[in-house]
């Protein structure tokens, strides 16, 4: 190899309860959707968000997976050789936010069995439809301490609070943790 | 072997494939070459393919998806060792073409990189070299590897394409001695001369003749205005019927690419 600069491609799985807003939160920082309705038809759609670090090209691309149950029998197969997760759920006061914490541990486990112990970050979405200052996050800060993921954030696909911060976390942990190795 | 008079035209092999893209299961596009949509980054390419060869999985257990046509075109797929290589060429490209060009670039990738693979860990930079292999695979001739490589699948001593029409010869991969213009218009006279003894028994036209002399087997097959003359060491052990059933399937493939350059 001649190149002195090297050039990183990490896949990360996206995943979450439906609604939760992982494609909003997804698309709308970072690039190369590619014909979004033929994608949805096989359950994913894909972006990538990129960055140098240290003169190296690193590049996050997002398997943004469907949370439905429709899509479920697909899910375990496109997780495959994933680098990361991002698990996704709502802190809307409603029915849909409360399951999709409740659902924090079912998706986690669910990315454990196939990917192994792979870096996982939660956002916590919709942050800009609730008074933060009120904000219970209890259940969510003992998830992440009990399964040892990275962190969490609270993002808003709106204000683009958390997401962009979210992303530089994740490239580079996979970068220190792959460059290392080399 | 020496090589005897080459295509006088060189059709190369972009003149057919459009693209080729090599990625991994996670659907990360390890290199590729070729044309591709302005703004469409190459890792959402091969991450719908894979999408799409999962959801077939799905679909059918136990299948693979092993192309995808379109109007006009037409994309192909070979998976190896968890890695996939696909091309994207014009739709009128013979499938057998299409797997040699798919073996010819899964060979020599995993060759290099075999023992790589397993320790890659998201750093593509260490295919970076196979980008070039590709470009320069792109500008050989396409015929001349096709009739290669079909003359060492068949163990064959030399191969010669002749086009009657122009009365050239295309190709011809044989010892010196066995390309003289005398020897192969000889071999069209043959075929000539027995199409008049089929017609006599209403056998029709002759597709090929096998000729099993003292010291080797000598093929010739034409379609149309081109044949191909093969020639088989008699000391090796060949089945008859493989022989020309494999000189008349590459001699069908050639017709359709000849064809195709003449349309372009």
């Amino acid at each position: 190899m001649n190149d002195t600069h090297l050039k990183f491609v990490f896949k990360i799985t996206v995943i979450g309860d439906g609604g939760v807003g992982k494609t909003s939160l997804i698309k709308k920082y970072t690039e190369g959707t590619f014909e979004e309705d033929y994608i949805s038809t096989v359950g994913a759609q894909f972006s990538f968000y990129d960055e140098k670090i240290n003169g190296d090209e690193c590049k996050l691309y997002f398997w943004d997976i469907a949370g439905q149950k429709e899509f479920e029998f697909l899910r375990s197969d496109f997780y495959e050789e994933s680098k990361a997760a991002i698990i996704v759920c709502s802190l809307e006061e409603n029915n849909l936010g409360k399951e999709s914490l409740n659902h924090l541990v079912d998706w986690y486990e669910d990315l454990n069995n196939n990917c192994g112990d792979i870096p996982v970050v939660i956002f916590a979405n919709k942050v800009d439809l609730i008074d933060e200052e009120n904000l219970d996050e209890g259940y969510v800060q003992s998830f992440i301490k009990e399964k040892n993921t990275i962190g969490v954030y609270r993002t808003s696909a709106k204000t683009g609070q958390g997401v962009t911060d979210a992303f530089r976390k994740i490239i580079r942990e996979l970068y220190e943790k792959y460059k290392s190795n080399i | 072997m020496e090589k005897g008079e080459i295509l006088e035209e060189k059709k190369v092999i972009e003149n057919y494939v459009e693209s080729i893209y090599v990625y991994d299961n996670a659907g990360v596009c390890l290199t590729s070459c070729g044309i591709k949509p302005e703004n469409l980054d190459e890792h959402i390419v091969s991450g719908f393919f894979t999408a799409i060869k999962k959801f077939g999985q799905k679909l059918i257990p136990g299948t693979v998806v092993k192309s995808l046509i379109m109007s006009g075109h037409k994309l192909f797929y070979n998976n190896f060792e968890n890695i996939t290589f696909c091309i994207q060429c014009y739709d009128d490209l013979p499938n057998q073409v299409i797997d040699y060009i798919l073996n010819r670039i899964s060979n020599q990738f995993l060759e290099i990189y075999q023992e790589r693979l397993p320790i890659r860990d998201g750093n593509i930079s260490i295919f970076s070299d196979f980008s070039t292999y590709l470009s320069q695979f792109m500008e050989q001739p396409l015929i001349e590897g096709l009739l290669e490589d079909f003359g060492y699948k068949v163990l064959s001593e030399g191969v010669i394409l002749f086009d009657e029409i122009r009365e050239k010869i295309l190709f011809a991969k044989v010892p010196e001695e066995y390309s003289s213009r005398k020897q192969i218009a000889m071999s069209g006279m043959l075929i000539n001369f027995a199409k008049k003894l089929s017609n006599e028994y209403q056998g029709g036209d002759v597709n090929s003749i096998l000729i099993s002399s003292e010291n080797r087997w000598i093929c010739i097959s034409k379609r149309e205005y081109i044949y191909i003359i093969v020639l088989f060491p008699k000391t090796k052990n060949i089945e008859l019927n493989i022989i020309v059933e494999k000189t008349e399937e590459i001699l069908d493939n050639i017709l359709k690419m000849l064809k195709i350059e003449l349309i372009k």
